[in-house]
This record gives structure tokens, sequence and C-alpha cells, in this order.
């Protein structure tokens, strides 16, 4: 790449030609204040509307300020980034956008974490000199999954950016002109009535509190002061390495044992490992491949632990619904083998256990409350809290999360492999599956089960499996738009895999909407999914059909793998959905 | 020159032949300039001809035109487009519409020329929707020019071929600018991209496309047929050539002209249009529409050109003038065309959606009489800043109408905010209207007229009119036929 | 009707169809302004005024032509006449009475109707 000579406040640097004044200005270490910018390199998401006009610098030669973030370097440019004309400017937008917020920091739920917040602080703006008409909008909290409160949107257009050219789901866009620009769905429907796969993607990229989750806190704390009730937690794997975020911690630290500990001094009665249901999932999922493989039944396999991914099918693949795997996702495997089999061999009525999941995730909210994941009339899980939600949860209980001693999860439902830890991460899956898969077609217990080919961060793909003689190709995408590339391409009979892996969210679950914010920075996803491989390398046991707890069930209870019993808990099946 | 003080090159042709009628516009030498080009120069000989012309867009930018096709012929792509902004949107503006109606085979012939130049092989008139009869008759003419080759494939035997098409806007004013145009056309949501890139590098579908004004186009086949020294032998220095404008408001002839560059306001005003309509004083003229700025008195005899407008706070626009008398409110007409551009801003930019907005706020408190002294402050500082920092021209030059008439008119501004009066009596909430007791005599028309039954008084004895229930509509004052009632 | 192949077809259509113009006999053009400034101010009947009026005096040698905008807005409609070898006449504010005036006076008679008289301020290009 070739490099340009600038001057930024008066330093002479060498730059590669291809960057922005922004990107540019940080290699002298002045980091422009921004708004709408958004860049996660790796995960290819980049939103350059240049639309808050918060990064606005001079250079010279040019009539009015520019964007530094849209603005590329060019041969002999001169910068100024701080001049008083630039920050006057840079002041009076963050004032006017204040101008039309609410002004409720202090009981707002993104109090101390709004970026608008941040900006007024570090501008050091004191007086909201323009002062005028206020939008106000109804909530729309017609979801499981998301809030909208759009008297908080700044426009930046950063869920607009995710949710059509990352996720392609094309519900959120820009809607009306001028003062009245709102981003919303196409006819200001609500949430539920859209396509929304409910990923949370906009949620994760939203700087204020315009988009939030559907919060369950109060609901949780109330079960758990409840004295009929027993409450039993589950985690999954992508929080354990990103919880530890919310409390200062350094990223990629693995805070399993600490969250134990919290979770166990929140109040609840049992605290599980949703990773023990990973393992049952991979038996079961792995049984379902190698069943379709042995007897010629529809292939690729997809994988259906993602609900988000669920939902997206539904609606833009109906035709192709008889190829996901029929496997319910392990959380609400969970909570059926909970409520059935946990139930009756502790002697408690399943209609007083109340099972709560800690999801990185706001779709398995929405995936909660859907009727056929029930038996008897009771939901597998009742409630879905996200890792910001707990950590709120933590705090208000004034426990100290850093200095907790680790503890270990309780037992039968809490004991997980390695090969269950990986789910959190983009290619875990079914890199799960082939490790219990290509034993059980091998007839031995193969020692190489690091498969490094499906690792790593493209968005799309491709590895293969020797399993015998027989070459497994298998497909891998994370962010929804590169699941449909994939879909299609199925469609077209272009595709010729075996086994699919979709995670709706780029990088997998341990970049879900419900994820501690990574505000645009990249490297916490790379981090989060470096700890995950280092857990799973670190346990003792790395295949799914070898947790103990798991056969245990298998034997007491549900009898043969991919057996009746199994399929009857197990296993769902998919609602032909419209395309709105 | 003849001594006629208008000039027709653009609407050569307009009320002159039937649009309607391809050979009418062939016998004025309608096509002759893109037949020359195809068959007797190369396109850098036709880029270097509109340069030398001087020719400048005429959408209001003033940016030269034969260096903007060339920037475009310079990006290598094996597709390129034309499109012609249509858009006109400035209110009062009609300038691109005449041409439209009265000479679409100018636009026709032009854009395959400036195709020719830049190697482009189709091209896109994007036109307002509220323009049918425009439509109608460019659809008419593009059909004609088919049927005789004359748009197509393989003009004039040579192997260069130019298909046009159109393309309606919506309702969007914003959608003039050229980016937001683009998106539109695209079927993208008509909202300005920021520039750098500029179309002539990354256009339409991202390839390089120029987008050109009609009566820019208008020109250009004329300039090729009598010559780029013929051309910039009107006009004044820096800008060539003439402009049409579209004379409106309080002026005796309203109507459309077309000048040489370098005529000054007074001609137009005094000797094209007659004058001021009811023999009152001239005030002021806006050029360029809710872009532009208000011109007094003192400038009317300024040459008219791109950079002494400039210099003098306005800009030459697209050629909207409207004349403004002694009873115009110069503050309600800032806050009119404020209006006007909130309304029509996309909404993208903090700085023209909220900013822009403030502005308009601002004005409102002072024509309803609510002023004070920092708003003339905040005035003068938000519009400064908003023209700094917003993404297009919309916002950039939202700003202009408040600026220019508190550099021209500030005393109004003033006596707005100090007096509460509104010194040409438009601002309703700032205007009295009391009964002079002794010219009443008791008619009772006034209260008839009150549409708040606010005026009290027995027949044939002086009236009066409750303050605090007046609605200042004036229907009183119209009413009165004995000049009784004072208007302050 | 025959395509245009070469630049010598159309010089050859030009100087055919700009000869019938300019011709000595060539048809007395009347032309109504008829964009949308016109139209909305009545020259819609102004225009059919005019060919009827014509129709039903038999006049052969004249042609009435829709056109564009001729500028003077302030007078919607406008009506210009064109007699080959004469200095064309602009008419202003005309209806379709006074229309009919016209073609009995002007064309027939060959006497301007002084009273709608607009002065031609413009130089026109061709």
């Amino acid at each position: 790449m070739k490099k340009v000579n600038v001057i930024i406040n008066d330093q002479k640097i060498s730059v590669p030609a291809n960057y922005t004044v922004l990107e540019a200005a940080k290699e002298i270490n002045v980091e422009i204040p921004t708004l709408c910018h958004l860049n996660l390199h790796d995960l290819k998401a980049v939103n350059r509307s240049a639309s808050c006009r918060v990064c606005v610098v001079e250079v010279e030669g040019r009539g009015t300020l520019a964007p530094s973030c849209s603005t590329y370097v060019s041969e002999d440019m001169i910068i100024k980034t701080n001049t008083p004309r630039a920050i006057k400017a840079r002041r009076t937008m963050v004032e006017l956008l204040l101008s039309d917020h609410p002004k409720d920091c202090l009981t707002c739920s993104k109090n101390q974490q709004c970026e608008l917040q941040s900006l007024a602080a570090e501008l050091g703006v004191r007086h909201i000199k323009y002062t005028g008409e206020e939008s106000h909008y109804e909530l729309d909290t017609s979801s499981y999954s998301i809030v909208r409160n759009l008297d908080k949107c700044v426009l930046c257009r950063r869920c607009e950016t995710m949710c059509n050219e990352v996720q392609t789901c094309g519900i959120l866009s820009g809607i009306d002109r001028g003062f009245e620009t709102v981003v919303g769905p196409a006819f200001g429907l609500p949430m539920i009535d859209t396509m929304c796969t409910f990923c949370g993607q906009c949620v994760a990229v939203c700087p204020t509190a315009a988009l939030t989750e559907a919060s369950n806190v109060r609901q949780v704390w109330d079960e758990i002061n409840d004295p009929d009730k027993y409450v039993v937690v589950q985690t999954a794997p992508a929080v354990r390495v990103a919880l530890g975020e919310e409390f200062g911690m350094e990223v990629g630290t693995i805070v399993t044992g600490k969250m134990t500990a919290a979770l166990r001094r929140l109040g609840f009665d049992q605290i599980f490992d949703t990773d023990f249901a990973a393992d049952l999932t991979i038996v079961e999922e792995a049984s379902e491949f190698i069943h379709r493989v042995q007897h010629g039944g529809r292939l690729p396999i997809l994988t259906s632990c993602c609900p988000a991914w669920v939902k997206f099918f539904e609606h833009q693949f109906p035709d192709l619904l008889d190829i996901p795997s029929t496997c319910k996702s392990p959380h609400e495997m969970f909570g059926v083998v909970t409520k059935t089999y946990y139930a009756e061999k502790f002697n408690i009525d399943p209609a007083k256990i109340v099972v709560v999941s800690v999801m990185p995730c706001l779709a398995k909210k929405y995936e909660a409350a859907r009727p056929e994941l029930s038996t008897n009339g009771l939901q597998h899980v009742d409630y879905v809290i996200d890792t910001r939600e707990t950590a709120k949860m933590i705090k208000e209980a004034g426990i100290c999360f850093r200095d907790l001693p680790d503890e270990d999860f309780d037992k039968p439902l809490g004991e997980s492999t390695g090969a269950g830890v990986i789910f959190g991460t983009t290619g875990g899956v079914i890199e799960a599956v082939l490790r219990t898969a290509c034993d059980w077609l091998t007839g031995e217990s193969l020692e190489a089960i690091d498969y490094h080919q499906l690792r790593g961060l493209e968005g799309i793909r491709e590895g293969s499996v020797m399993i015998g003689d027989m070459e497994i190709k298998i497909g891998i995408a994370h962010g929804l738009g590169n699941a449909r590339k994939l879909l299609e391409a199925i469609r077209d009979g272009k595709a010729e895999y075996h086994a699919i892996e979709i995670m709706a969210c780029p990088g997998g679950c341990i970049g879900g909407g419900g994820q501690p914010y990574h505000k645009g920075d990249s490297e916490i996803i790379k981090k989060r999914a470096e700890a995950i491989y280092r857990e799973d390398a670190g346990k003792t046991k790395r295949k799914s059909h070898e947790n103990t707890d798991v056969l245990e069930l298998y034997k007491n209870y549900l009898g043969e793998f991919y057996g009746e019993k199994a399929k009857e808990l197990l296993h769902t099946d998919y609602t032909k959905r419209e395309l709105i | 020159m003849s001594g006629k003080i208008q000039l027709r090159i653009a609407l050569r042709n307009c009320g002159v032949i039937d649009p309607e009628n391809i050979l009418e516009y062939i016998a004025r030498d309608g096509y002759m300039a893109l037949g020359k080009v195809v068959t007797e120069m190369t396109p850098e000989e036709t880029i270097n001809t509109l340069k030398e012309s001087g020719l400048r867009g005429r959408g209001g930018g003033g940016f030269p035109t034969g260096l903007k096709l060339e920037f475009a012929s310079k990006n290598k792509s094996d597709v390129k487009y034309i499109i012609c902004n249509a858009d006109e949107g400035d209110p009062g503006a009609f300038m691109d519409r005449s041409i439209l109606e009265g000479d679409p085979h100018a636009v026709l012939e032009a854009m395959a020329i400036c195709g020719y130049a830049i190697g482009a092989q189709e091209g896109f008139i994007y036109i307002r929707a509220e323009y049918p009869l425009a439509i109608e008759r460019l659809n008419i003419a593009i059909e004609q020019a088919y049927e005789r080759g004359l748009i197509g494939k393989k003009l004039f035997g040579s192997d260069f071929s130019f298909d046009i098409k159109l393309k309606y806007g919506a309702g969007a004013f914003v959608c003039g600018e050229e980016t937001a145009l683009i998106n539109s056309i695209e079927g993208l949501r008509g909202e300005p991209h920021f520039k750098p890139p500029y179309p002539a590098e990354k256009g339409l579908w991202n390839k390089p496309t120029t987008v050109n004004n009609v009566e820019t186009l208008a020109n250009i086949p004329t300039i090729i047929n009598k010559g780029a020294k013929w051309f910039s032998s009107i006009g004044t220095k820096t800008s060539k050539g003439t402009k049409v404008f579209a004379l409106a408001g309080n002026v005796k002839k309203v109507g459309l002209v077309e000048v040489p560059m370098g005529t000054t306001l007074r001609e137009i005003v005094f000797d094209i249009g007659d004058g001021i309509e009811g023999g009152k004083e001239f005030k002021a003229v806006q050029t360029g529409g809710p872009s532009g700025g208000c011109i007094p008195a003192q400038f009317l005899d300024i040459p008219i050109d791109y950079e002494s407008l400039k210099s003098i706070g306005s800009m030459m626009g697209s050629g909207g003038m409207i004349i403004m008398d002694e009873d115009t409110c110069m503050v309600d007409i800032a806050k009119y065309y404020l209006d006007f551009t909130t309304d029509e801003s996309c909404g993208k930019c903090t700085a023209c959606r909220i900013g822009n907005k403030r502005l308009f706020e601002i004005l409102e408190k002072i024509t309803n009489g609510d002023g004070e002294a920092e708003d003339l402050k905040k005035l003068k500082e938000l519009g400064d800043i908003i023209k700094d920092t917003s993404l297009c021209g919309l916002g950039q030059t939202a700003p202009n109408p408040i600026l220019s008439t508190m550099k021209y008119f500030y005393d109004e501004y003033e006596a707005h905010v100090f007096d509460k009066t509104c010194p040409a009596g438009i601002c309703s909430s700032l205007t009295k209207y009391e009964i002079d007791k002794e010219k009443c005599i008791g008619c009772t028309l006034c209260a008839k007229a009150c549409p708040v039954s606010c005026i009290s008084g027995k027949v044939r004895e002086p009236h009066e009119i409750e303050q605090d229930k007046c609605i200042k509509c004036g229907a009183c004052y119209k009413a009165c036929k004995f000049d009784a009632i004072t208007k302050s | 009707m025959k395509k245009i192949k070469s630049y010598d077809d159309l010089k050859k259509l030009r100087d055919q169809k700009a000869a019938e113009i300019t011709a000595t006999d060539a048809d007395i053009r009347i032309i109504v302004g008829m964009a949308t400034c016109g139209i909305a101010a009545g020259a819609g009947e102004v225009f059919d005024s005019i060919a009827g009026e014509i129709m039903k005096l038999g006049l052969e040698n004249v042609t009435v032509v829709r056109a564009g905008c001729m500028g003077a807005c302030h007078s919607e409609p406008t009506v210009e006449v064109v007699k080959p070898g004469e200095e064309s006449v602009l008419y202003g504010n005309v209806d379709s009475a006074r229309a009919k005036v016209i073609v009995n006076n002007h064309l027939v008679r060959g006497d301007v109707v002084k009273d709608l008289v607009l002065e031609k301020n413009y130089e026109t290009v061709s």
C-alpha cells in the first residue's frame, strides 16, 4: 500500500494512502471524538455515514470543516484537529444533539455506558444554548428482546448499517425527513410484527439507550425472593469470557469460577452450566448427522442452536425447512431436562421450578417464549437475562465480583467438556459435532481434535475433515449476511457441504447482542474467542460424549441416543413464516 | 448586439418551435451539434471547446462545465453515465421547466454530446414528478429522437450509441443535490453522501458520472455550433454567456428573462421588469432561492455574475429572482425560507436536522414578539457553524437568507426584538390595529368583519378594538372604507 | 419515415425544413405560448379559438403552433404572429374573443391589433 505524507497539528507523518484522517490522527496519539462512526475491522462492519458531524476537523484548502472519519488522506494534506473553529463546531453538534434528547441520564438504562454522555463530558458541555422542540415518540416494547426508545435516537445510523448491510435483514431504515426523521421498521410496524430475528446487533452498536434489551431483571429478582420457587440458573459459554469486562477486568479473562460464585450469592438455588446441555446437544446432533449420512437423509445438515438464525431461516428460506437439525438449542434442552429428569430425580414440582438462562443473546428471550418450546404447559426456560443484566444484578447486590473466590457448578447438570465451551465462538459448534461424530464413525478415540482449519473470524469459511476415506465438507458462516450467501448457494444447488454451522452474530455468541458493549473495538471480540479456546484446551474432557453427567442422563432417563424419548423431549420443528 | 437587453440562447427555441415536432427543432439546426461532434470532433476536442467557452454550471454551483466533464472522462471505466438534473426545487424558479416544456430536444442533444465527450452510453433525466407537462413533452421528444435515429444505436453511422431514460423524483427538494439524486435513482433513500468521492469518480452505481443542470445543457448545442469564442465573447471576465432568470414577486412584468452575464439588477428589475408594482419602493431582491441571500437597493448597479453576487453575500443560484417591495418584512422572508429548508432537510446530519430547526425556532420567537437580544447573537453564531459543518449544500446554505438579511437589514431585526414592532407591518403578532376615534363614523363594517368579535361600539358611535382578544388578522383594516383603522 | 444515418442526411433534412420556413411563400405562423404558465392562463382555449376561426374563414396558408414559454408570463396567454418577410408581432393578454379579432384584423386585413401588442425586448440566437 502506497504511503502519503500529511501534516497533522504541525506534525509530519507518513501513513498508508487508504487511511482516513481519523486513522492518521491516531498514529500521533490524537483521538478525534466520534459518535456515528463504527469500524469493526475484521468483522467487516463499517458505519461511515459522516452524519453526526462530531469528528469534524480543519483541512487546508477546504472551505468547510471535514468529517475526519470519512475524509481520506492525500499527499501534502494539512490537517488541524483542535483549532477553536473545529472544537466549537464539535461542541455545538453535541449541544444540538442534547437539545433534542431526554435529560434523564440518572435513571437511564445506559447511564455511564452511553456514548453521548461520554462525549458531552469529554467536550466539557456545560450549557445547552440552543433549546427548542424535543421529539417524542411512543416506546416500542412489542418484542421480548428489544426495546426501542426513539426519543433517545441520535440518528447515527449504526443500527441501520448492521441490520441492512451486515445482517441483510432490512428491518431498520430511515423514515420521514427533517427533524422528524427516525430509524425504524417500515410503516412504523412494531418489531414483533417484522422479520426481525432479534439478533440484537442493533442493540450492540447503539450508542445511546435508543435500542436496549427488554429487561427481565426485576422478574428474576422476584422469583429468587419467592420462597415457594426453586430457581435454577444456567450460563452460556460466551458469558464466562466476557462477564469480567463489566467489572473492569482485562478483556479475555476467563471468570467461570467467579461467575458461579456470584450467581450463588445472588440467591439462585442451583447453579448449572449450559455447556452441559451443549454436550447433550452435540450427542443428539452428531447422532442425527450420522443418521442422515448413513440413511441418505437430507444434507447438508445445519446447526440450529442460534435462535436468531432460526427465525431468519423461517422467514427467508421456508423452502429449506428440512435442512436444519431438529435439535433444540442447548439452553432449551437444559430447560426441558430440568423440568422432567431433574424434577423427578429430586422430587420437585416442575411447576415450582424457574429456569433462568444467562445468555450473551437477545434472541434467546424471544426463543424462550416460543409456544412449541414447552412441555405439559410449562415453558422450558422461564427467563433469559443477558450478560449485561447479570452484571447489573451482581452490582445491585453489592457483590465485589473481582474479589470472589472461584467456585464450581452444582451437580448433576453442571459438568461440561471442552466441546461444550467452544459453542461460544464461530466454528465451535461444528467442531464439537465433529469431535463426537468422528469418534463414532471411525469407532476410535481420536487424539487430534483441534480442527484449526475451522477456526478464525472470516465471515464465510470452508474446511474438510477426513473420517476414514470419507471427506466431510464443512461450511461455516457468522453474521446473517454471510449466512444468506451460504443458503443461497444451497438453494441454487451450488453448495457441496455435509454440514454447515451458522451463527447470526458476527464472531458467534461472543459477539452477541447481550454482551458487554464493544464500542466498536473488534479486538475485544477476538480476545473473547481466544479465551474460549483457552478454556477448552484447559479441560480434561474435550469431547461431548465423554461427559459423565450426560451419559448418566441417557442411562437413567432418556435411553438411546437420538431415541424415542430423546426425540420427544430434545427435538423440535420449525414454522414457515411470511416474507414481510 | 442588437441593443435589446435580453439575449436568448438557452431559450432560443422556447416559444418559437413546436416542442412536439422534431422537424421544427431540426430546421433550427437541431442535432447539428451532435452530428458535428460525433463525426468531426474527438471527445477531447469536445471537452476543450466547452472549457474554452467558459460555460459554468447554471444550477447554482457555477462549476466550469468543461472541467467537470474532463474529470469524468479521465476516470477509466467501460460504463459511465450522464445525468440531467431536472429536479428544479427552488420556490419560484421555473427556468428549467420552461426549457423542458419548450425545447426538450436541446437537452437530449446536449446529453448525447456530453456522453460522447466522457465516454458514456447512457443518460438519465431525473425530473421532478410535479412537472407533468415537461415529462409528457420529454417522452414525446425521446420517442421522436429514437424514431429518427438521433438517439440510440450508432448515431450518424458512427460507433457511438447513447440511450436516454427518464427517472421521476418524488417531492424532495434535497434530491436536487447530486449525490442525493444519484441515491434516489439507485432506489435508495434520497440522502446526500459525503464528497469526496465526487460523482465524476464514483457516481451512479459507483461509475464515473456527471450531473448537469437543464439550462447548462441547453447552452451546449449552440456553443458547439457557433463556437467557444462566440460564447465567451458574451458576459463578463469570469462568467461567460447568458443566464435565465425567473423574475417573480412585486415586479410589474413577471416572467422568464435571459440576459448576458454582466447585466445589472437595475436593468432587469426596472427595464425588463418595468419596476415595482403599485408604485412602491424597491426593497430587496432574493437570488438563489433558499440557498441565496437578499440584495438591497445599494447593489442595484452590480453587474450580475457568479463572483460579484458571492462577494455581496448572495449567490447566482439556479435563477430564481424574487423582487421585494417596501411592504416586505425581511425577518419574515428569512423565516419563510427556513421553514422551507427545515421541511425539506433529509435529516441525516446533526447540523442541518437540528441546527436549522433551531434557527427557525428562533425566527419564530422573534416574529411572535418574544425575541431577546441573545437571539440575534445566536442566529449569527449558529448560522455560521451550520454553514461550516453541514454535510451537503442544502444544510450549508440554509442559513444564508438569515445571515444576509441580518447583514443588510439588521435594523428590522432590532425593531422586532427590542421595539416589538414589525416595520413592514407583516408579522401579525407585532402588528397593532387601532381605530382612530376622530375618523370612525360607526358604520359597524369592521365589527361585522371581525372573526373573533373583538370590536365593540354602538351604531354611529366610534368603535374600539379590544387588543387582548385581537388576533391581528387585518380583516377590519381591509373592511374600513374611511381609513379609520391604523396599522402599526 | 427515413432514419438519419449520417451527418449529411441531417444537413439535408435541416436545409429542407429551414427553407420551408423562410420561403417567401411559407405559411403564416401563429405561435401560441403553451407552457404550463400559458395553459394555466387559458392558452388552450385561445389556441382552439384561433384554429376554429381560421377554419371558419377558410384561410389556407396559416399554421398554428403550440410552442413553449415566450417569457412574458405577466401577460399570458401570449400569441406571436409571424408573417414571412415581415417583423413578427407579439400579442399578450389574449383571450378567445381577442384571438378572433387578431385573426380577422391582422391576418386577413393586415391591421396589427395595437392595444394587445407587447414589446419584444429580446434577441433570439439562431
